[in-house]
């Protein structure tokens, strides 16, 4: 990728956190937080957004951040207070920007939203009615205060072409690059006297702006002849040399029109520091090209003068080395003595404390990092390599050498946790997706609802980021459509019209454990088990406790949702999201208190680049099973075997009729299979199974490698690792694993034996 | 003067004489070759992971510096009977499309630069039945069949599933 | 010519480097206004350019510290503002700016101006 279309990336990626900080910041001042601070970071991110959107040409963006941008500034200037500013139309406008973000990253045409800009624009009206205008509105800015040529307004105009001046409109010229090659001879050339008198105050070296610099920005070729004015300067001995005291006048011959030449001049100077006004009259033209006058060539030497004069300490040392009165000598150094003194920095207050709120951090790409678990990943392979290798060390050898290589073991999990935590990402990156879906999904349904996020800085690793934001969706979509009543059935049953959804992230146990939580009616849970009925999911005469039936909303194809509804019945129930949520090592349950409100609970691994395994064997291959799914192991002899009438085998567990699969039948594995061990683990649909295998190698930690990445999918797994040998072993899914069994389509083991 | 241009004429109107740079190997007394470009890096044999119900000629899987890749055997994939690798024999790590495999062959025999224009079409042949075979290239003493890598590894992964899953039906 | 740029929207400040030591200048990055003072005592450089709004310090404060220390007081500091006031640039010109610049900046001008405090 070119380098500015990678940084195009970056910016977009960028966009997304400053978005979710316009929308926290944003919030949290509707919820009335009054902080003058968050209306300042509002406005920055916004500010961020804008800046970045027009380098890189997203015209819509860069119009609509900026009457946005313009509105919030209103704020911040405290033209507006922060308890009478419209914060709804702010959120919906910062939901507006995200997709015009949207759109511009995927390439997508725009959608305006003139009803939103008319809404901004109001705020801006409103103020334009009191006796401080805002000092940006165009038809009040008086001539020669005109600002630097308007870049934003080119962009906005979607072309270097100048957009149509308002008569006074100054702030509107586009200040056009110099063009490149400008015909000869002043005199031969179309275009009109004009004189530019430039009266810069006194600090212009201090502002380090050399005379030649801005002369620079005028064609070479449209100068005249340029004067400049000593008259002003005080006596020597009065001089303080790093006062400018000098006047120019330019006499310019150019087809630049007033405003343009304006605009190149106040990139540096200020208005009121220059004038440009028609040469008087032409025997004035006359008059100076008679006299003695600068010639063109000589501007350049002039500046060049100038330029030595200029800058402070330089100019203090030219006039010290020149033959001036003995007098002035001391004064210079006398007027410089405050410009040299150091004052102390400026540090309020308040930037302290900005410098607390921001902890020190550097942006490292994700795929570095990922580079970076992958070699840690190695190490762990290699550490455990080692492992085996020393056992077959002679005792004495291998009990010095054991010692550090525990200590090894230690500080490579250690290492391994640091670089896992350098991944992990707080989940308010999925959180602050959220209020907009119950803001959006309020307005459809015509609800009420408050949403209340906590634990928002909880991390998780990033391969989880990526997962939990389509449940979580899938919930708070079931909790506002099924929940949540009708702000009239809440009066009614006496609660408050507006309905609060709960969004709480804490870790517990090693996972991360999601809750949402509603006040609505809870699960309606005679409806629930007629459709489970009606759909023969559960036996007519099954009695089922009410914790059971609550599941049932779990259950597959059962969606109590009735599927016209456009909020959740977009085909994708909640058996749906529990499936996912399982095939990534999770677990989903629901807890229902009619009429008071409902519970869903989501508890998901830290990550999913490593995972607790056990490692067996079975004929000559090793595999590995998550501890997740392993609910016991036990003796293969102590375990009756019995037979169904099909031929399945089974065994009494717990009293439970379980289903027996030989590993090595199933998945093929290659040379002689003594099965003595039987692991009982856990389907995703909570059944029992007992897996016999040859042996148990032990448990570990393994670092999870795609199959997919370079080959395929691999039925019975659902990955990879490499074990201590280099050698790799798949990771079983036993779901998969049980369908592979399930279905005849098993190659002969002959033929695999073949082509091992 | 007149026979620069005379040349630059001639191999701009001959764009054919550009030369492909071929790897060669073997497997038995066959030679196969592919576009060096493609070749990652070529190692010793090293012992792979079954995958289970995997196509025949997909030996397995293995670790290249913690990247997991499966290893064809070449010798199965033209159905002459599977490899029996030992330390001698070699994996060609090559780039197909967006994967990374492994090649099992005997060795690897050369590398030669081959004009586009003496690479043939491979005769219409009844037994490369998955179109495994690119062009052949003569040479002095060989002819080098130039294989479809891409044809070669479609024929694993999922695919294979689902065909030994047809044959199985 | 070595300039030293402060933006605290990384994309941008990549951006402006990028356009800079295109064109062949070399360029030191920093985030904000604090960063830029002490990577401007150890850069050196002979032009800053910054942006006005950012955390911790702003340009402004930047421009005051910057004039404020003897080795900042002859460097040309350009100020590259989204805000296209007479105010802020009234501001800048107290704190001691040299330069204005609209952002979103176009290349070629950047490097005009640029170029023009270059010898």
């Amino acid at each position: 990728m070119d380098p500015l279309a990678e940084l195009k990336q970056t910016f977009f990626q960028e966009c997304d956190e400053l978005l979710g900080a316009l929308e926290q910041k944003l919030q949290a001042l509707d919820e009335g937080s009054n902080d003058p601070e968050d209306v300042n970071a509002a406005f920055r991110a916004i500010h961020s957004i804008k800046g970045g959107a027009g380098a890189f040409g997203c015209t819509e963006l860069v119009a609509f951040s900026h009457v946005f941008e313009a509105s919030l500034d209103h704020l911040r200037s405290g033209r507006v207070a922060i308890e009478d500013a419209p914060f709804t139309l702010f959120l919906r406008c910062s939901d507006a920007v995200a997709d015009l973000v949207a759109a511009a990253r995927n390439d997508e045409p725009a959608v305006e939203r003139p009803d939103l800009l008319a809404a901004l624009e109001q705020v801006g009206q409103e103020l334009q009615a009191e006796p401080r205008a805002p000092a940006a509105a165009p038809a009040d800015a008086p001539p020669g205060v005109a600002a630097l040529g308007n870049l934003l307004a080119m962009v906005e105009a979607g072309s270097g072409a100048a957009p149509a001046a308002a008569d006074d409109g100054w702030d509107d010229e586009p200040a056009g690059p110099a063009p490149a090659d400008v015909p000869a001879a002043a005199e031969a050339r179309p275009g009109r006297a004009l004189r530019l008198r430039i009266a810069p105050e006194a600090d212009l070296f201090r502002r380090v702006i050399e005379p030649r610099v801005v002369l620079g920005a005028l064609p070479a070729e449209d100068i005249v002849a340029v004067r400049c004015d000593l008259s002003q300067v005080p006596p020597l001995e009065s001089l303080d040399v790093t006062d400018c005291w000098m006047r120019f006048d330019v006499d310019l011959h150019t087809e630049l029109s007033v405003e343009e030449l304006h605009g190149r001049i106040d990139f540096s100077l200020g208005g009121e520091e220059f004038e440009i006004a028609p040469a008087e009259d032409e025997p004035d033209l006359a008059e100076t090209a008679a006299e003695p006058e600068v010639p063109n060539s000589v501007a350049a030497d002039l500046s060049a003068i100038l330029a030595k004069l200029g800058p402070a300490p330089e100019a203090r040392d030219e006039a010290a080395s020149q033959p001036a009165p003995a007098a002035a000598a001391p004064e210079p150094v006398a007027a410089a003595v405050p410009v040299l003194r150091t004052p102390p920095l400026r540090a309020p207050v308040n930037d302290q404390s900005a410098r607390q709120r921001q902890p020190v951090s550097v942006r490292v790409d994700l795929e570095r990092i990922d580079k970076l678990m992958n070699l840690v990943g190695e190490i762990v392979i290699t550490q455990s390599m080692l492992v085996e290798c020393v056992r077959s060390l002679p005792y004495d050898v291998y009990a010095k050498t054991a010692e550090g290589i525990l200590t090894l073991s230690r500080q490579t999990r250690e290492l391994q946790d640091h670089v896992m935590a350098v991944r992990a990402q707080p989940v308010k990156a999925v959180f602050q997706r959220m209020p907009r879906l119950v803001r959006e999904l309020a307005q459809t349904l015509g609800k009420e609802v408050r949403l209340v996020l906590e634990g928002e800085n909880t991390e998780v690793d990033k391969t989880i980021i990526e997962e939990l934001a389509d449940p979580l969706t899938h919930m708070i979509r079931n909790s506002m459509d099924h929940g949540l009543e009708t702000p009239d059935e809440r009066a009614e049953a006496g609660k408050p019209r507006e309905g609060t959804i709960r969004l709480i992230a804490e870790h517990r146990a090693g996972r991360i454990v999601i809750a949402v939580t509603d006040d609505g009616r809870g699960i309606n849970r005679e409806k629930l088990l007629a459709k489970a009925r009606s759909r023969g999911l559960v036996d007519d005469d099954a009695r089922l406790a009410p914790e059971e039936i609550d599941q049932l909303i779990f259950a597959a194809g059962l969606s109590t949702a009735e599927q016209v509804s456009d909020v959740s019945g977009r085909g994708v129930g909640m058996d749906v999201v529990r499936r996912n949520v399982e095939s990534l090592g999770g677990r989903i349950s629901v807890d229902s208190e009619p009429g008071r409100g409902c519970k869903f609970t989501l508890a998901l691994p830290l990550t999913l680049a490593v995972l607790e395994g056990m490692v067996i064997r079975c004929g000559n291959d090793r595999y590995v099973i998550p501890i997740a799914s392993v609910i016991e192991t036990q003796h293969l002899a102590s375990t009756p075997i019995e037979r169904l009438p099909f031929g399945q085998e089974v065994l009494r567990w717990r009293g439970e009729v379980t289903p027996l699969y030989r590993l090595g039948e199933v998945m093929g594995s290659m040379g002689t299979t003594d099965e003595n061990i039987v692991i009982i683990a856990e389907t995703e649909r909570g059944n029992n199974v007992g897996i016999a295998v040859d042996e148990i190698v032990g448990q570990q930690q393994v670092v999870v490698k795609s199959l997919e990445a370079n080959y395929g999918t691999v039925n019975g797994a659902s990955a990879a690792t490499i074990l201590g040998d280099g050698l790799v072993a798949l990771i079983l899914d036993i779901d998969s694993m049980l369908r592979l069994a399930a279905s005849g389509d098993r190659v002969p083991q002959s033929d695999l034996k073949m082509a091992g | 003067m007149t026979l620069q241009i005379g040349e630059k004429h001639f191999s701009s109107a001959q764009p054919e004489a550009a030369a492909r740079r071929i790897v060669t190997f073997k497997v038995g007394d066959r030679t196969f070759g592919i576009d060096v470009g493609m070749v990652r890096e070529i190692k010793g044999w090293q012992a792979t992971t079954p995958l289970p119900h995997a196509a025949p000629h997909v030996r397995g899987v293995l670790n290249l510096r913690g990247v997991i890749l499966a290893v064809y055997d070449l010798r199965t994939a033209i159905g002459i009977g599977v490899t029996e690798a030992t330390a001698t024999h070699v994996i060609v790590v090559v780039d197909v499309e967006d994967k990374t495999a492994g090649l099992l062959v005997d060795s690897v025999s050369d590398i030669v630069d081959v004009p586009v224009s003496a690479v043939r079409p491979a005769p219409d042949l009844e037994r490369d039945e998955h179109g495994l075979i690119e062009g052949l290239v003569l040479l002095d003493t060989d002819i080098v069949a130039l294989l479809d890598l891409a044809a070669v590894i479609r024929d694993g992964g999922v695919d294979a599933q689902t065909r030994a899953a047809r044959a199985a039906a | 010519m070595k300039i030293l740029a402060i933006d605290d929207t990384k994309t941008l400040l990549s951006l402006l480097s990028l356009t800079l030591r295109n064109a062949g200048h070399e360029v030191a990055e920093a985030e904000n206004g604090e960063e830029g003072l002490s990577k401007f005592d150890q850069f050196k450089p002979d032009l800053v350019i910054t942006d006005l709004n950012m955390p911790i310090m702003d340009g402004i404060e930047f421009t005051r510290a910057c004039r404020s220390r003897p080795t900042g007081q002859n460097t040309p500091i350009i100020v590259l503002t989204t805000e296209n006031g007479a105010e802020i640039k009234a501001e800048g010109r107290r704190a001691g700016a040299s330069a204005w610049m609209v952002k979103p900046f176009e290349p070629n001008m950047l490097l005009g101006l640029v170029a023009r405090y270059q010898n």
